[in-house]
């Protein structure tokens, strides 16, 4: 058997090749810090990489919306607190005027601060955060309710879906809550201006299970718009939290290992040594140069 | 008895140039890796009258040879050829379907499905509304785009092709002569070593191209269709075009088209990486076009800040893609409102967009699937054939690597042999001539003593 010198050579020049592109691909691998760049890498990993970079786009997305409906069910929250605080006021001003101790006048001077009251409570259901009124049901653009309190918006609602299935309502039927000219604390408040101004003791006396349902009416709201900014809380921070993971995730899965990246580096240095020792013996191999 | 001697002498004197000449030409193609290395054969000149030896004879330069290795180096030259360059179409079009940075179609729709989300908790926000239409465009570039570089992709694998039936052509048209000129000398007896070399190397030139496989006269054929018969080489061409290209042999009876499972080799190769792009880009349009009917349906449903109903979010040329958006879409007939009445708050209808990111089935071939798990398979499978077809690269270079290393050991050319022989037949050249000195020396001393 001939140990022919073509076989020899190309032999060492295919070991060289070999050992460079291994050494460049552990080198794109480090530089670039990732093991599966392509589907051909990798088939199963990548496909898995790219399901969990999908899931983490969607949760991502979620912790961001879930923050600003935090804080736009923060501020609604806000105003329902001024609402109730009203409500509360409007309360003490029913039972002095109930009192009869009162005079007319003093009823009518009450009747005005009861009517700026009633203003105020307005105000907070017109509420707007970030250019929308939240207590119109879907009519986000006019104020839900007029000066005279009487209810502008729909009773219709509007919840944001997150990926995870969770609803949380961002926007409320502000008619349910503060009730209009005729119903609820609003029409509680009219009512009571209307029996101050009139001077009738009684009439006063008769508003205040409506003013203390209005204000029962508003802090169940509240309460309610209490859990729904928990939840939203809670969305924030679970979709912070699984985003982070599903990264770890992707990383483990496609991600470059830096410590076998450095062993297989010194591995594919010390082959490369070898095979060029290796080239360099076999030019020393002529017999020619022996004879020489 | 003294021209014997001087002819034993001569003899010998010509074995040895004969065998430092082959020794030399052994030497000289040392690199030549199409070289089969070259031996004198010998055989001793017999004295009629008493039998003596008279001298030695070279009968013939032979040509080392190992012919069942040459098939099968051949085909792994049409394997390793194949893959090489149906791996590098396939490879092309992957860098387009998954950039390694950037964004993928599966990416993009899921901007368009949290745009869609955004949108839903405020419907009536202008920014928010131009931002899923950006993001519905974007979506819609980039299937566009991708269409359109795949089947570029496949026009640039092809284009080669009429060059290399060129090649073909012309390297059978030289076996056939080669053919024809060993034939003329092994009828002679005069030695064909060389010719052979070069057939042997035209031959593995074909089996690269195209597949070809060869027999121990030079007949070569691809897919049991001739190429070369003889002396009579035949017309390869090509039929058709894109991807419904096909190869025929041109015979005088009629033109005969090669099986495409028989095409190895480079074309093979090819044509194969041809139209896996191509079906690839069947199956991305087919899956954009799919996305994007599920979305205009329920986006049809809703109703826009304008009131207008039934608008269309992308168009779908000739129903078959590459989509486009929709240029009558804007922001104020973005339909999140799933009715008149819920106009400007209700987002429900954008919801629903939202939550066909969780639908199965939108891409009909990928019934039990999401849209983005559907993208993923496509990606994946395809991926997973580069790494078969790699694989099979791989394999196929190293057994042609055993296989040329297997040969080079019977045929191949060693330095150290060729150099210890030179000596040798150098050695044997300076007795041979100095048999002939003292021969000559015996007839003048016969004749000046007689």
């Amino acid at each position: 058997m001939v140990v022919s010198d073509l076989s020899l050579f190309s032999a060492v020049a295919s070991g060289l090749d070999a050992s460079y592109a291994g050494l460049q691909q552990v080198e794109q691998a480090v530089a670039t810090g990732k093991d599966v760049v392509e589907p051909s890498d990798n088939p199963a990993a990548f496909n898995e990489a790219e399901l969990l970079n999908t899931s983490e786009s969607a949760v991502a997305n979620d912790a961001a919306l879930a923050t600003q409906v935090q804080d736009r069910l923060q501020a609604a929250s806000g105003a329902l607190q001024q609402a109730a605080q009203i409500m509360n006021g409007a309360i003490s001003y029913a039972t002095e005027g109930a009192n009869g101790t009162l005079s007319q006048a003093q009823m009518a001077d009450i009747a005005q601060a009861v009517q700026g009251q009633l203003s105020q409570l307005i105000a907070q259901a017109n509420f707007s955060y970030a250019g929308q009124y939240l207590f119109g049901g879907d009519s986000v653009l006019t104020e839900p309710f007029s000066s005279a309190g009487a209810y502008q918006g729909t009773t219709s609602t509007n919840s944001v879906v997150f990926s995870n299935g969770l609803s949380l309502q961002v926007t409320f039927n502000g008619q349910a809550i503060f009730g209009d000219q005729t119903s609820g604390a609003i029409g509680a408040l009219l009512s009571l201006i209307s029996a101050l101004q009139s001077g009738n003791q009684s009439a006063v006396a008769s508003t205040l299970p409506a003013l203390n349902a209005g204000l029962e009416t508003i802090a169940q709201a509240q309460a309610t718009l209490g859990e729904e900014l928990s939840a939203a809380s809670n969305q924030a921070s679970n979709s912070n939290s699984v985003a982070t993971l599903l990264q770890n995730d992707v990383a483990k899965l496609v991600g470059t290992n830096m410590a076998t990246a450095s062993e297989q580096m010194a591995l594919d240095n010390a082959q490369l040594e070898a095979l060029v020792g290796i080239a360099s013996s076999l030019g020393r191999l002529p017999v020619i140069n022996v004879l020489a | 008895m003294g021209a014997g001697l001087i002819g034993i002498g001569i003899s010998g004197i010509n074995a040895a140039e004969a065998e430092i000449a082959t020794a030399s030409s052994n030497i000289a193609n040392d690199s030549n890796p199409n070289y089969s290395a070259e031996s004198v054969a010998l055989s001793t000149l017999v004295n009629g009258l008493d039998g003596a030896g008279a001298g030695v004879q070279v009968d013939a330069v032979q040509r080392s040879s190992v012919p069942f290795l040459s098939a099968d180096i051949n085909q792994a030259t049409a394997s390793q050829s194949y893959y090489a360059s149906f791996t590098q179409a396939l490879q092309v079009a992957q860098t387009y379907l998954e950039p390694s940075s950037g964004s993928d179609l599966s990416d993009l729709l899921q901007n368009l499905f949290n745009a869609f989300t955004n949108l839903s908790s405020s419907p009536q926000d202008p920014s928010l509304r131009n931002a899923l239409l950006n993001a519905a465009s974007s979506f819609a570039s980039a299937a566009q785009q991708l269409s359109l570089n795949l089947g570029q992709t496949v026009n640039n694998v092809l284009s080669p092709l009429n060059d290399l039936v060129t090649q073909v052509n012309s390297t059978s048209a030289q076996i056939a002569a080669l053919n024809s000129q060993i034939a003329s000398l092994q009828a002679s007896g005069s030695p064909a070593a060389a010719l052979q070399d070069e057939r042997d190397a035209l031959e593995n030139q074909l089996a690269a191209l195209v597949g070809a496989t060869a027999d121990a006269n030079g007949d070569v054929a691809v897919g049991g269709v001739p190429l070369v018969s003889g002396t009579q080489a035949l017309k390869l061409i090509v039929a058709g075009s894109g991807t419904g290209v096909e190869l025929e042999v041109s015979l005088p009876q009629g033109d005969i088209p090669i099986p495409s499972n028989e095409l190895k080799g480079q074309i093979g190769g090819i044509l194969a990486g041809a139209a896996s792009v191509s079906q690839l880009r069947t199956t991305v349009d087919s899956w954009v076009v799919s996305v994007a009917q599920a979305i205009n349906s329920q986006y049809a449903k809703g109703y826009g800040l304008d009131g207008s109903t039934g608008n269309t979010l992308f168009l779908i040329p000739g129903g078959s893609g590459p989509i486009e958006l929709n240029p009558a879409a804007n922001v104020n007939n973005v339909p999140a409102a799933s009715s008149a009445a819920g106009l400007p708050g209700d987002g429900s209808n954008a919801a629903a967009l939202a939550a066909l990111a969780q639908l199965d089935g939108i891409d009909p071939s990928q019934p039990s699937q999401t849209a983005s798990q559907a993208f993923s398979s496509i990606a994946t499978d395809f991926g997973a054939s580069i790494q078969n077809a790699t694989q099979s690269q791989q394999e196929a270079q190293a057994s042609l690597t055993s296989l040329t290393q297997l040969k080079q050991s019977v045929t191949g050319v060693s330095l150290n042999d060729q150099l210890a022989n030179l000596v040798e037949y150098q050695n044997a050249l300076e007795a041979a001539g100095r048999a002939v000195q003292v021969a000559t020396d015996v007839v003048s001393f016969l004749l000046a003593n007689l």
